[in-house]
């Protein structure tokens, strides 16, 4: 798995690329961690090229989630496809997590 | 039918996600239904594999065996570890689907392996002499 960072304003954007499952999961979260060490809190994930997502995935950003929060920032999600979007829908990930269909909405609503 | 059984461990996930896969294929289901193969087994075998044998099992087995007819696929997961019915509705299920409808703050991390495996295929259990199967079917699309 792979993350291209950009900032936009105090807004942090990851996209991920390639596969989010039990071997790469701790990975996001330490991207996340990464991201809030340098003071932003509020991130935007670009999920276009995110080809696989597993439990163990939804449990990274879950807990990055939770900790973004604390922060008093938060993490949203844009630009999902297949079955990365199917299993946000099937784990109730899509009414958890703030999800936006570009990016220009997601930094818009960030 | 093509079978493999191999060690309960981590290591073995590639080469079991590879074989369904590749029934998947000669079945002919759709790009997306192969993904789903794939995240249906990984939630499945990561349960086995971490909860199914006690640590200090010596020799902790899993087979797959994949079966291809009328274009659908049939998996069958078979571990001889703790009886575990993971398609069951139990007590637990309440719980997880109070956890489905949580928000941030109250949403736990466990069971969400659970609730793909349930919402992604056809899965059905039965504790057959002193082993766990699980049987997963994906039918062709439409």
């Amino acid at each position: 798995m792979d993350f291209i960072k950009t900032t936009e304003g105090n807004i942090c954007i990851l996209a991920v690329v390639g596969r989010m499952d039990t071997l790469t999961a701790p990975e996001f979260e330490a991207k996340c961690a990464e991201c809030a060490a340098e003071g932003a809190t509020r991130i935007v994930v670009d999920l276009s090229s995110l080809e696989y997502i597993s439990s163990a995935g939804l449990r990274s950003i879950l807990a990055s989630a939770k900790k973004l929060k604390a922060l008093g920032g938060g993490l949203s999600f844009c630009c999902l496809s297949g079955i990365v979007n199917e299993v946000f829908a099937v784990s109730g990930f899509s009414k958890l997590m703030p999800v936006f269909p570009t990016r220009q909405e997601a930094l818009a609503k960030a | 039918m093509d079978s493999l059984r191999l060690p309960a461990r981590d290591s073995s996930l590639p080469d079991l996600l590879r074989l369904a896969q590749s029934c998947a294929r000669r079945a002919g289901l759709d790009e997306q239904t192969v993904q789903r193969v794939e995240l249906v087994l990984e939630e499945a075998l990561v349960n086995i594999i971490s909860h199914a044998y006690p640590q200090d099992e010596p020799n902790p087995q899993v087979q797959l065996d994949c079966k291809v007819a009328g274009g659908a696929l049939t998996l069958t997961v078979t571990d001889w570890g703790a009886a575990f019915d993971p398609v069951l509705p139990t007590e637990h299920d309440a719980d997880l689907a109070a956890n489905l409808e949580a928000d941030l703050d109250n949403r736990v991390l466990g069971g969400l392996g659970l609730i793909l495996i349930r919402g992604m295929s056809q899965a059905a259990y039965a504790r057959v002499d002193g082993a766990n199967v699980l049987t997963l079917n994906f039918p062709p699309a439409g």
